[in-house]
């Protein structure tokens, strides 16, 4: 079960107000690359891992994900405070604002709700730790480019942050891919499926 | 254009993660980015202990949170205080004789106090203590059985009991578990970690 520390993992501190921001950065809360489906991805595959290590590394992940889902959504809520209409009237802002005002709602940039048609969950341990592999690579590229659309080092310091742990995790599973491949057959990865075949042998 | 370095960079607000994590300093000796080989940790110790995996003896382990020198470049803004003093040491910590370095303690000016401890201060080193405990977490999933970063683990459980108990007890709970106060829910009443606040 999850106990919530009532903490940011990293500081957010952002002094100005700026909607405009907060419409490109809300793709990591709802987005195709963002938080929410790297924590739903994560949380769901360990059910079918096999593998301790696996299982509790795609634990910890998970939870990590969520807790910088609750940073991007501080961002978010301190990009939107103390608005005025004319902040809002004739921006991208306010085809968001119209019909969430400054909730938080999980949507892409592009103003798609968040779908989990984006998470890969195949029950196969390679399959599903590639998925994750190109889910990091994926989430660090969405960094890289609100780094490029966005200038206030208070907003660009927590992004930073949150670039660099994607990275750190894409390590991390690329270690498990590979601890994995060394107990399955050498000759053929693909022999059999240790998260089903096993399972259904011992049965 | 991206100038910027992520993964020796120092972070503002105070938190200064090192240069890079305490888990590249462990992994440093074998680990390469990916499909690496099994990181090499050397020869089974000599002295007769059962860990499974060489114990490297290097002197000080090197920590996540850096040291004082390297914490103070900070994208030009001095001091963790916003008075600008500088640093002494923090009398709410309780002292404790790990060889892991101390995090910068910050002025004491009172900035962020409450019953006599900062507690901004405070919160800050408890967000560096779990971030390194999370990094040694996440290596000791796929490396149960490494002993070095089993200890380190121990060390940082050890320092984040006293840096949380010192936090719950003087400026609110940090769970809903930890409500200390027999007269007030204090769970509800401190602000939500997402509000705008000075320092």
């Amino acid at each position: 079960m999850w106990i919530y520390e009532k903490k940011l993992q990293y500081p957010v501190k952002i002094k100005n107000p700026d909607p405009q921001a907060a419409q490109i950065i809300i793709s990591q809360l709802g987005g195709p690359d963002g938080e929410l489906a790297a924590s739903m991805r994560y949380l769901h595959q360990r059910y079918s891992m096999p593998d301790k290590k696996v299982v509790g590394l795609l634990t910890d992940i998970g939870t990590e994900e969520l807790a910088h889902l609750e940073i991007i959504a501080a961002i978010l809520y301190q990009l939107t405070r103390n608005l005025k209409e004319e902040d809002i009237a004739g921006t991208p802002f306010a085809t968001y604002f119209v019909d969430h005002t400054t909730g938080l709602y999980p949507v892409a940039a592009s103003g798609v709700p968040f779908d989990m048609k984006y998470v890969g969950i195949k029950g196969d341990v390679i399959a599903d730790l590639n998925e994750d592999l190109a889910a990091e690579q994926k989430a660090r590229v969405t960094y890289d480019n609100i780094l490029r659309l966005v200038d206030d080092p208070d907003i660009k310091d927590p992004i930073k942050f949150l670039r660099e742990r994607e990275l750190v995790h894409y390590q991390r599973f690329a270690d498990a891919l590979r601890m994995t491949q060394d107990t399955l057959n050498a000759k053929n990865f693909y022999a059999y499926n240790p998260a089903f075949d096993t399972a259904r042998l011992k049965g | 254009m991206m100038n910027h370095k992520y993964v020796r960079a120092p972070y503002a607000h105070g938190l200064n993660y090192g240069g890079y994590t305490g888990l590249q300093r462990l992994e440093r000796k074998g680990y390469d980015h990916g499909f690496a080989t099994r990181p090499d940790f050397g020869q089974p110790s000599q002295n007769g202990n059962a860990c499974p995996l060489n114990r490297n003896r290097r002197a000080g382990h090197s920590m996540p949170f850096g040291d004082s020198a390297r914490s103070s470049e900070r994208f030009g803004r001095g001091s963790i205080c916003g008075c600008g003093r500088s640093s002494h040491g923090n009398q709410t910590v309780p002292a404790q004789s790990v060889d892991i370095p101390s995090i910068e303690e910050g002025c004491g000016c009172g900035c962020g106090e409450q019953n006599g401890t900062n507690c901004d201060k405070l919160l800050k080193q408890i967000q560096t203590v779990d971030f390194a405990l999370y990094e040694v977490i996440l290596y000791l999933d796929a490396y149960p059985d490494h002993c070095e970063a089993l200890e380190l683990y121990h060390k940082l459980v050890a320092r984040r009991k006293g840096l949380w108990a010192s936090y719950e007890e003087a400026c609110g709970p940090l769970t809903a578990m930890g409500n200390v106060s027999t007269t007030s829910w204090d769970w509800v009443k401190s602000p939500a970690p997402w509000e705008y606040s000075q320092n």
